[in-house]
């Protein structure tokens, strides 16, 4: 069973290949919003100064850090039904990464508003900022550059993720992948085009990534690149 | 023979020159096994019945008790490799172990990478809950493969679970496309890891059948009387292998040559009957061309 380039390139100019990929980008984008919009709301219950917000939170971090995602996306779409909520495996699937990658993401942006000082949230409050818009226009520009690495961090372990839903029959890259082997029995090169096109996925996240943190590091006006003296940070 | 069998040779290997570490007298060549000494078998032990994990984590099943009988015949101890079906043929062509004894059908393309050897046979079939109609009065014959569209056009626009890495997967979604080129309505195809995601997938409504191997669902009907039948059954009657790689013929043989002393002492015939399977006529290594 020597190397083939020839099935090597084959597959990886199929446009099957390239379809599940975009699919699994789709997939990753959407669950990731979800993720953000719950963690969000959850940062927010953490940082509450109501006890009962912030334990809501704590239990739904604890519920979901704690259990591996596979076990999460089975019980939604093989256990559901049997309490009456039956999810298709797209609901489940983008449910199950959206809670999951949400437990992170309260936790990224808990971590970013708290490294603010808290001189920040005093000064705003006392020129009649309130505490929403304190938060709004204030602390949350400034944890945004705390924030975004490890949020890429977590979008690219995200885009990797997808592969679970293969579990709940969800036919993404991986599984792709697998029925393409189970019909050439050609393991190496065929794991090795999903590889390629993960890393593809990865690579272009991280352009975008990189992207995204110049622009938080300048803040949100946008300067002219060619009057800069000053060499962009590093 | 099945058409798409044709192109295959079903043919008794006999020791020649071009077979040259085939030892005349059926012994197995130093290097014929991983480990010498030890025969390892891989096999997904999550198919019930044909091997499967009991409550209390020991190995149970039709390949268990074959296997373990070919093993005693060639006098060495065996070890088994747990692994999921998709993976179980990478891992033969990566060396972790020496033969395949899990519920594996012969096709042309397993053949191109492998010998086989027959040793079971059994069709495909549909299982449906108890109480609904589909896939019933469908005239069906046994052994005439063609008789079985009419009950796959009933499944249009419905959704069917199946095993992803199985021929039933394969099967199953030609009828589909033929369906879809007939203007019917293709079946909504949701492939699982195993046989018992694609049961679990029934079984909590996300599907409305399960395509499964015959004996599977059996095993399953058997556990569980009353909640399911057969709307029908004996679909592409096919022939099990145990399974070595291309290169490891003289593995091949000897397996071959364990399986006919169990043919003579009946105690193949003893572990068919009590798996409730159909024995093959003979074990004839089936070759690539």
């Amino acid at each position: 069973m020597a190397w083939s380039w020839h099935i090597f390139f084959t597959y990886l100019l199929d446009p099957t290949f390239a379809r599940a990929a975009l699919v699994t980008l789709a997939i990753a984008a959407v669950a990731q919003a979800i993720g953000v919009a719950i963690g969000l709301v959850l940062a927010l219950f953490s940082l509450s100064h109501l006890a009962v917000l912030r334990w809501l939170a704590a239990a739904y971090i604890w519920l979901w850090r704690g259990t591996p995602p596979l076990i999460q996306l089975v019980l939604l779409y093989f256990g559901l039904p049997q309490l009456g909520i039956r999810l298709g495996v797209l609901e489940a699937g983008l449910i199950g990464l959206g809670c999951y990658s949400a437990s992170y993401i309260a936790e990224i942006i808990r971590a970013g508003v708290q490294s603010i000082d808290a001189g920040q949230t005093a000064a705003a409050r006392s020129i009649g900022f309130s505490r929403l818009g304190t938060l709004r226009w204030i602390i949350l520009p400034q944890a945004v550059r705390v924030i975004l690495p490890p949020f890429g961090n977590e979008f690219a372990s995200m885009m990797r993720s997808t592969s679970l839903l293969s579990v709940i029959s969800f036919e993404e890259l991986l599984r792709v992948t697998t029925l393409a082997i189970n019909d050439t029995f050609r393991p190496i090169e065929l794991y090795s085009v999903a590889a390629c096109y993960y890393l593809l996925l990865y690579t272009s996240w991280t352009l975008i990534q990189q992207r995204l943190e110049g622009a938080a590091a300048f803040g949100a006006v946008r300067r002219p690149q060619s009057l800069s003296i000053i060499p962009d940070p590093a | 023979m099945s058409s798409s069998m044709r192109g295959v040779i079903a043919a008794l290997l006999v020791c020649s020159s071009a077979v040259l570490a085939c030892a005349q007298d059926g012994k197995l060549p130093a290097d014929a096994l991983i480990t010498p000494g030890k025969i390892q078998f891989a096999a997904d032990f999550a198919a019930a019945p044909n091997q499967f994990l009991k409550p209390d984590g020991s190995k149970d099943g039709l390949d268990v008790d074959m296997c373990g009988g070919v093993a005693a015949k060639m006098k060495l101890d065996i070890d088994w490799t747990n692994l999921s079906f998709p993976g179980l043929v990478p891992g033969l062509q990566g060396k972790r172990y020496d033969a395949l004894c899990t519920a594996i059908f012969i096709t042309p393309q397993r053949l191109e990478v492998m010998n086989m050897i027959p040793y079971v046979q059994w069709g495909e079939g549909l299982m449906v809950p108890a109480g609904t109609p589909l896939g019933i009065a469908c005239p069906f014959k046994l052994g005439d493969d063609g008789s079985y569209s009419a009950c796959f056009d009933k499944l249009a626009g419905r959704t069917v679970a199946v095993a992803a890495a199985g021929t039933t997967n394969k099967n199953l979604k030609a009828q589909s496309d033929r369906m879809a080129a007939k203007g019917l309505a293709s079946i909504d195809i949701r492939a699982f890891d195993t046989n018992s995601d694609a049961i679990q997938a029934l079984e909590s409504g996300q599907a409305d059948a399960a395509y499964l191997n015959d004996p599977q669902a059996h095993f399953y009907m058997t556990a569980h009387p009353g909640k399911y039948r057969m709307a029908f059954e004996n679909n592409k009657a096919n022939r099990l292998a145990i399974a070595t790689l291309k290169d490891d013929l003289p593995l091949a043989v000897a397996i071959k040559a364990a399986l006919d002393a169990m043919k003579a002492d009946g105690s193949y015939q003893a572990i068919i009957r009590k798996w409730g399977l159909a024995e093959v006529s003979d074990f004839s290594l089936a070759a690539a061309p």
